[in-house]
């Protein structure tokens, strides 16, 4: 047989075929067709083992390739799971139709149901108000205990396994809401304190803009109502409310250089803020804690008017009192000189001394001497106090035993007190030398003495009793069974001038000077005196000098012993 | 030179020459078939682990009923190996490796060539007309270009023993499929355990298996 070549010459059949004609063909050029019909049905069984083995692999291939995919799945799945469980977000899945298929843990903590008894359930049945549209919601639920809850939720639709769901995001914002309840009734009841304060505020932060501020500021700084609303700004409160009239100048210019320097202080100061009106605040700056400070301010001009008024006053009071004190003072001296030949002389004329006089004239010089002397110790003592307000008594200090001062007390006003009948006892600590000046203690005690002997009636008892604490303060009180006085007309006996209750005391001769003298004596010493007193039963007097006039070294010895002079 | 063929020597020789031509081609006709499996256990030229699994359990399941027949049955499901070096591509370092035996005992493959663990590996199949087919291939990608004068050039043609035993009494019809395609160069050649030939295209040399390989050689 002879092959036919192809039409065009240029075509040939299949590769495969070409060569199993080339194989089959003889010497001559022509084909065997048997040898060529067993190479062509052994191509096609070869063909068709390649065919069955490709469909086998491609079987495999597919399960294999399936048997992958669900395994993906399952791992996506189960990673999903792990994740939303594991977040702090409450995470639901549900259908479309909102069945609830998964909850986490998040999720079943704040709804207070497992993720079990929620499966299967439609989700409105947990959150009755739920909308369906995606997106942030806030609704209120109830927790399975029944208590009330504020939520934060997004809905949105995912498309996992092929099959559409959607995914509800919970989150619990019941505690965040009543914080922001709690902090809103806070800044309501803070503003309310703040705009009722009498001081104007301002906080004012490290850059120096002013980040609240009270309704009162503007009208202390003299500002129009809603300046700081439209000027936040520490420089501009500062430039219109304290120097409004202030030239543009390195005044201004110091002025608000040094309330910037106020911002990184960390003092608190109070100081003084005259305003270019001529104004006066009072200003105190705290410092916060960040940086920058609250600052409050008060007029005070008004305050500052009636200060300076009142110091005026009293300025003038006490220039006129030590005028009132030097006059007495000079005067006393004018005064005491007449009182010389006043005593003189009639002392000269009772004792006889230039001649016998009748014995009525004598009667009648003996008065007029009496009576000179009284005189004359009415002006000591006034001269003394007045030495004393006029700040010109001088202390004549040394070291003394006051135990001896007060026996010499004692034995000069022994004979008063036995004319009239009044029993003068003393029971005394030993007291340690003290740094005194002796005159003014011996007049002290006299004073103090025959107050007590003149204001007690015949019979009654006058006591001076001595004690040492253990500071080393000395205290002498004399106590008598005299007429006494009220409460209330202590500190009246304790002034110059002022006798106690002119009925009781029309019977005794006085000055009205002793008390006073001894107080402002005593005080020279930096002591202190005191009155104890109860009407009609008697009155104590309690003296007492400091440590500080005890000599030092004795204190100690004295307190420790305890015996009696 | 010149003397007795000995183990463990290797013979080389060298062209040179300014009108020395050469030119290469190296083609299988394989075909890769499923999704690439990481190496995840290898030792040399033995496989026993591909994601994890062992390696002669997936081949088993795809030879099916041939795989009584294994390791010569294993001839036409050789694996690729597709390795990342780099910032090269993949393909520059694609190889072919042919199995050679198994061991049921280590659930193990041995291959005519390195399994580099951590690679990528790819199942192939393949049917004698497509292996020679690929022969043809192989002359197709060495002779564009190729300017020497028929008479004055050899093709030596290095085939692997794997390709003759499965092409068996079509072994011839490879070499017909490479005669056709370099215009009647005479060929030389043998075949081989492996094959040495760069890429075509990257000139990177590898070891390959189951391929027809040509080295052209001419003088201008």
């Amino acid at each position: 047989m002879t092959t036919k070549p192809k039409p065009d010459g240029k075509a040939k059949f299949h590769p495969l075929l070409e060569r199993q004609l080339r194989r089959t063909r003889d010497e001559r050029g022509d084909i065997c067709l048997d040898e060529l019909i067993n190479l062509v049905d052994a191509a096609y069984r070869e063909s068709d083992a390649n065919v069955t083995r490709s469909r086998h692999a491609t079987k495999l291939m597919s399960d294999e390739m399936s048997e992958l995919n669900r395994a993906l799945e399952a791992e996506a799945e189960e990673t999903f799971r792990a994740i939303i469980s594991g977040i702090d977000e409450g995470v639901i899945l549900a259908t479309p139709d909102l069945c609830v298929e998964f909850a986490n843990t998040a999720a079943e903590h704040i709804l207070g149901y497992q993720s079990d008894q929620m499966t299967g359930k439609n989700l409105r049945e947990y959150l009755p108000s739920l909308e369906t549209h995606s997106g942030e919601q806030n609704l209120n639920a109830k927790h399975n205990s029944g208590s009330h809850l504020d939520l934060l939720l997004t809905l949105s639709p995912v498309s996992r396994s092929a099959t559409p769901h959607v995914i509800c995001i919970l989150k619990d914002m019941t505690e965040r809401c009543r914080h922001e309840h709690e902090l809103e009734a806070t800044g309501h009841r803070l503003r309310a304190v703040l705009d009722n304060v009498s001081h104007g505020v301002i906080m004012v932060d490290e850059a120096g803009d002013i980040t609240a501020w009270n309704s009162r500021v503007c009208e202390v700084l003299h500002l129009p109502d809603d300046f700081i609303r439209h000027n936040p700004k520490l420089e501009d409160a500062i430039n219109h409310g304290v120097a409004p009239q202030l030239p543009d100048g390195p005044a201004r210019a110091e002025l608000i250089a040094y309330w910037k320097e106020r911002l990184v202080s960390t003092e608190v100061q109070s100081f003084e803020q005259h305003t270019s009106e001529g104004r006066t605040l009072d200003v105190r700056i705290e410092p916060l804690p960040a940086g920058g400070f609250v600052a409050s301010f008060a007029d005070i001009s008004s305050r500052m008017e009636v200060e300076s008024q009142l110091r005026a006053a009293k300025e003038a009071a006490e220039a006129a009192s030590n005028m009132k004190s030097e006059f007495l003072a000079n005067m006393s001296h004018e005064l005491r000189t007449p009182l010389n030949a006043v005593i003189g002389f009639s002392e000269a004329i009772e004792q006889q001394i230039v001649g016998e006089v009748p014995e009525v004239y004598r009667g009648y010089a003996a008065d007029i001497q009496t009576s000179g002397h009284h005189l004359l110790s009415l002006i000591n003592d006034l001269l003394d106090l007045s030495k004393i307000e006029a700040g010109k008594f001088e202390l004549d200090e040394e070291q003394i035993n006051l135990g001896n001062i007060i026996n010499v007390s004692l034995r000069l006003i022994d004979p008063t007190a036995q004319a009239k009948n009044v029993t003068v006892e003393k029971t005394a600590a030993y007291l340690p030398p003290v740094w005194v000046d002796e005159r003014a203690m011996r007049q002290v005690f006299l004073n103090v003495l025959s107050n007590a002997v003149k204001f007690t009636e015949p019979g009654g008892r006058v006591h001076i009793n001595s004690h040492l604490d253990e500071s080393g303060d000395i205290t002498i009180s004399v106590t008598d069974t005299g007429i006494g006085m009220a409460a209330e007309d202590i500190p009246r006996a304790l002034q110059p001038f002022e006798q106690v209750s002119s009925s009781l005391t029309r019977g005794h001769a006085g000055t009205g000077l002793g008390l006073p003298m001894v107080a402002s004596l005593i005080q020279l010493h930096d002591g202190d005196v005191t009155v104890e007193s109860q009407l009609g039963e008697g009155t104590t007097v309690h003296i007492k000098l400091p440590a500080s006039r005890s000599m030092p070294g004795y204190v100690q010895v004295s307190v420790q012993a305890d015996y009696s002079v | 030179m010149n003397g007795p063929l000995r183990p463990g020597s290797i013979a080389a020789v060298g062209f040179y020459g300014d009108s020395i031509r050469l030119a290469h081609g190296n083609a299988g006709g394989w075909e890769e078939f499923g999704p690439q499996r990481r190496i995840t256990r290898a030792s040399q030229n033995v496989l026993y682990e591909l994601d994890g699994k062992p390696a002669l359990d997936l081949y088993k399941k795809y030879l099916g009923d041939d795989a009584k027949d294994l390791p010569s049955s294993g001839l036409l499901f050789p694996l690729k190996i597709c390795r990342s070096h780099r910032d090269e591509t993949a393909e520059d370092h694609d190889a072919v490796r042919t199995i050679l035996g198994i061991s049921e005992e280590e659930q193990s493959l041995t291959f005519a060539g390195d399994i580099p663990e951590g690679e990528n590996a790819q199942l192939m199949m393949g049917n004698l007309e497509n292996l020679i087919s690929g022969a043809g291939d192989a002359a197709v990608g060495a002779t564009p270009g190729w300017t020497c004068a028929s008479d004055e050039s050899v093709a030596l043609l290095v085939s692997c023993i794997g390709r003759k035993l499965l092409l068996g009494q079509r072994t011839a019809e490879e070499l017909e499929a490479v005669a056709d395609r370099i215009n009647g160069i005479p060929t030389i050649g043998f075949y081989s355990y492996g094959e040495l030939s760069p890429h075509v295209a990257s000139g990177i040399c590898e070891l390959h298996n189951q391929t027809m390989t040509i080295t052209l050689l001419g003088e201008a």
